[in-house]
């Protein structure tokens, strides 16, 4: 990347590491956070630009391991790319400092039964209160 | 005076899709507000990792009936990032032809339902019939009232011919004469305003915390509008006007969305008196390779994000959809508490929900 975009001081700074920064189809930038940084990543992004949208969160189950996609828009598109560990997968809330991630963090719990620690309530949004088939994301054993 | 709790829907008149809201009432003030959704849960997003990407349009158009133009816009730019081909020039024309068209009769539809809501269903019957034209030159140009089978992946499937195009200009003249009563009922009409002046005040940094879009946005000020801030389709070479507002009550929502009725039309105008030649689509391959894309686009309600991943295979690994109802549905949970119970469905009208894109 020849000139670096405007967020990168202070997401490197939140990070505590070098930026490796893939660009996805459709022109925008996908950083990788560790899990324990994301608070810290989040929180000086949003001190930077207050005007900062989360947009969404994607949840993926990539090759047995699930994946958060933390879309984000300022001056262009940025992702955050937080790989989540355990079983069951697990990554801080952002839903107590930010809720607009309230609902899309539990949207991922219910797809992709991600828990959320820190959540003020983690109850099913999307699947019915007595769905007992397990999260529909992830994928089942013997499927692909 | 005691506390009691008032359970609404999820099957109720007030409600035209399914959603449950518990309030809790002291007297005619809410105090509390909780919200359930998920009564339409179809899981398509499951659904989308069955099909190919060519037939995933047909289920992300199927999303919604109201914006199902904007969910395969949305759906096929992503798809086309990710195979890398251009969209001819043509083909986006037309695609934001349908856009604007899509956004007129959202936001008749929406004027309808919250004059309804307020008592004024005189409005509600001249916005509903309006609306019905614009509909009728949809369905000219694609064959279908709400669901258009317009896009493609790589083009649009529908052209327009010099005859339709006549018709269509005719429809808004026809449109735009009526515009001046909507205008006028936002702009001046006491009774309008003593209904939604003051109601259900959305601050700029409720906005940002719970990340609300679109007109509801911008009508507290917000100024995000992805055909402004990343032009997609045709937007790059037009210019859409802001319409935006600081007061952030249910009279600001319909002030802006009015303000967009005109800008729409007007930008239909303009893709009309110049549609560019050229073929209406690009020939592209069934398999798509490995890669993920994302996508944004400003559907009627606002900002509707696709995320698309690709591992190589005909089916998608992934696809993600955000519609704007999910924000606007948060936010108002924040906003019923403390409002008179008269004035509960002017608020559920005015935030303009769509439950079917709010629970794929």
């Amino acid at each position: 990347m020849s000139e670096r975009p405007v967020w990168w001081q202070a997401v490197e700074a939140a990070v505590g590491a070098p930026l490796a920064v893939d660009a996805v189809g459709g022109g925008e930038a996908v950083i990788d956070v560790a899990a324990e940084r994301l608070l810290a990543t989040v929180s000086a992004l949003r001190q930077a630009w207050p005007a900062l949208h989360l947009t969404a969160i994607t949840g993926l189950s990539i090759g047995g391991e699930v994946v958060l996609l933390y879309h984000l828009l300022l001056d262009g598109g940025l992702t955050l790319r937080v790989r989540c560990p355990g079983a069951p997968p697990n990554a801080p809330s952002l839903a107590p400092s930010w809720p607009a991630a309230n609902w899309y963090e539990r949207e991922a719990h219910d797809l992709l039964g991600v828990a959320f620690k820190g959540h003020p309530n983690l109850a099913p949004l999307l699947v019915a209160r007595d769905w007992t088939g397990g999260p529909p994301l992830l994928p089942v054993e013997g499927e692909r | 005076m005691s506390r009691v709790t008032v359970p609404i829907g999820p099957q109720h008149p007030l409600l035209k899709e399914p959603i449950a809201l518990r309030l809790d009432v002291v007297g005619e003030r809410v105090v509390a507000a909780e919200i359930e959704i998920g009564y339409v849960h179809r899981g398509l997003e499951r659904l989308l990792q069955e099909r190919t990407f060519q037939q995933g349009v047909a289920v992300v158009e199927r999303i919604c009936g109201i914006c199902s133009h904007a969910h395969t816009t949305a759906y096929c730019q992503a798809v086309e990032a990710l195979i890398d081909v251009d969209l001819p020039p043509r083909a986006a024309a037309i695609r934001t032809l349908l856009c604007e068209l899509e956004r007129l009769h959202s936001h008749l539809l929406w004027l309808g339902v919250l004059s309804e809501a307020i008592g004024f269903t005189t409005v509600f019957m001249y916005a509903w019939r309006d609306r019905e034209q614009v509909l009728d030159a949809m369905e000219l140009i694609s064959g279908g009232r709400i669901a258009h089978g317009a896009n493609v992946v790589g083009g649009v499937r529908e052209d327009v011919s010099p005859a339709q195009a006549r018709e269509v200009l005719t429809m808004l003249r026809q449109l735009e004469m009526q515009l001046g009563l909507y205008q006028e009922l936002v702009e001046r009409d006491r009774s309008f305003h003593r209904r939604t002046r003051g109601i259900a005040v959305l601050s700029a940094a409720q906005v940002q915390a719970y990340g609300v879009v679109g007109p509801m946005a911008r009508a507290s000020g917000a100024t995000l509008d992805i055909r402004r801030s990343a032009p997609y389709a045709a937007y790059g070479w037009l210019e859409v006007p802001a319409a935006v507002t600081n007061e952030g009550d249910v009279w600001a929502r319909a002030w802006t969305r009015v303000q967009e009725l005109q800008h729409s039309i007007d930008l239909c105008r303009t893709l009309l008196s110049a549609l560019p030649a050229g073929p209406l689509a690009r020939r592209v391959a069934e398999r798509v390779q490995a890669g993920e894309a994302v996508s944004r686009v400003e559907a009627p309600r606002g900002e509707l994000f696709y995320y698309v991943r690709s591992e190589g295979e005909r089916t998608a690994a992934r696809v993600k959809a955000r519609t704007p109802t999910l924000p606007a549905l948060l936010a108002m949970a924040e906003l019923l508490p403390g409002l008179q119970t008269g004035d509960i469905a002017a608020v559920v009208a005015g935030c303009d929900l769509c439950m079917a894109c709010a629970d794929r």
